[in-house]
């Protein structure tokens, strides 16, 4: 194997040393061709899943080939815990990856799978019911179950102070890029991120062009980053707007 | 071979993605391909902070509004006070 690649997911999820953090992204994932260099959008390489043969994996697992159950780790334990992560949060996430392979190898085995080709919408669904099945137990226990463990120990979701700091500070940069904005422009970007009203709202009511609309987003958000990266040279606090990704680091 | 979403996942797309603006009908390919690109899965976790940043921006410069504009109906009704 080779050495691990860390990367953090939403909120917390990074931390831990099971399934999920043992190898984000292993040798199989790498060598079925994953671009992991360049800018996020701008890279326009093709990407893993057009690459990968899924019929030869999953008959490599069928067959009991454990190269087969490695590379199908490789491939989806990082996407598989960042999903369950976004949206579960990070309690016992190590045990919700865990068991979401063990349904998808399982039924790989027993020959369930119809479509090889159609994996990554196999593990989908698994994961999606795997959201859905916990989020019925946590609704179920709110409603039956009245008498609470005052013992029960509840991971808490919160930033630490680090981060809330890192968090307030990006708020105050967002906050001097929209003052200097027009009226006009800020409200735009209110409407669209605050009031949550569809680009193609805001482009009726305000005589926008969606042209228009695309740039002021997007100079935004380049002012964004522009002048975070001219704290970050200032102060040696900025190091915690590096984000430590897969992308940033190569 | 499954080429459902063959490339990267477009910023717009992306951005909708972490907004939760995006069709149930619509989010396979980019649920899937999210599943195994670590550069979309590292592009929306910054896509998820920057939304928050600017829902946290905006929500701020709008109370500053609401809080300025009462100040200004306070001091022009105390102008008016006979």
């Amino acid at each position: 194997m080779q050495p691990t690649t860390q990367v953090q997911g939403p909120g917390n999820c990074d931390q831990g040393s099971g399934l999920g953090s043992k190898n984000a992204i292993s040798a199989p994932a790498a060598d079925a061709g994953l671009n992991t260099t360049g800018d996020n959008q701008s890279d326009n390489s093709e990407s893993t899943h057009s690459r990968v043969d899924w019929n030869a994996l999953v008959g490599r697992i069928q067959s009991g080939d454990n190269s087969g159950l490695e590379d199908l780790y490789g491939l989806f334990a990082r996407g598989i815990r960042f999903y369950l992560c976004r949206q579960l949060g990070p309690q016992e996430l190590d045990d919700k990856v865990h068991d979401a392979f063990l349904i998808v190898v399982q039924a790989i085995k027993r020959n369930e799978l119809r479509e090889p080709e159609r994996l990554m919408g196999f593990v989908r669904t698994v994961v999606r019911r795997q959201v859905a099945a916990y989020i019925d137990d946590v609704v179920h226990s709110r409603r039956e179950e009245l008498h609470l463990d005052v013992g029960v120990r509840v991971a808490d979701g919160r930033n630490n102070p680090e981060q809330t700091a890192a968090f307030q500070q990006k708020v105050e940069f967002m906050t001097s890029i929209l003052q200097s904005l027009s009226d006009r422009d800020r409200e735009i970007l209110t409407r669209f991120y605050l009031e949550e009203q569809t680009q193609q709202q805001i482009c009726e009511e305000m005589n926008l062009t969606e042209t228009q609309f695309r740039l002021l987003k997007s100079r935004a958000k380049a002012r964004f980053g522009e002048l975070g990266r001219r704290k970050l040279q200032q102060k040696p606090f900025g190091a915690l707007f590096l984000r430590t990704s897969v992308a940033s680091e190569h | 071979m499954n080429t459902g979403f063959p490339f990267h996942i477009p910023g717009d797309a992306l951005e909708n993605y972490a907004l939760g603006r995006v069709p149930d009908a619509d989010c396979a390919p980019l649920d899937e391909h999210l599943l195994i690109c670590p550069i979309c899965q590292a592009g929306l976790e910054e896509m998820d902070e920057y939304v928050k940043v600017m829902k946290a921006a905006t929500a701020a410069i709008s109370q500053t509004t609401i809080e300025d504009s009462g100040h200004i109906q306070d001091r022009t009704a105390r102008l008016l006070r006979p």
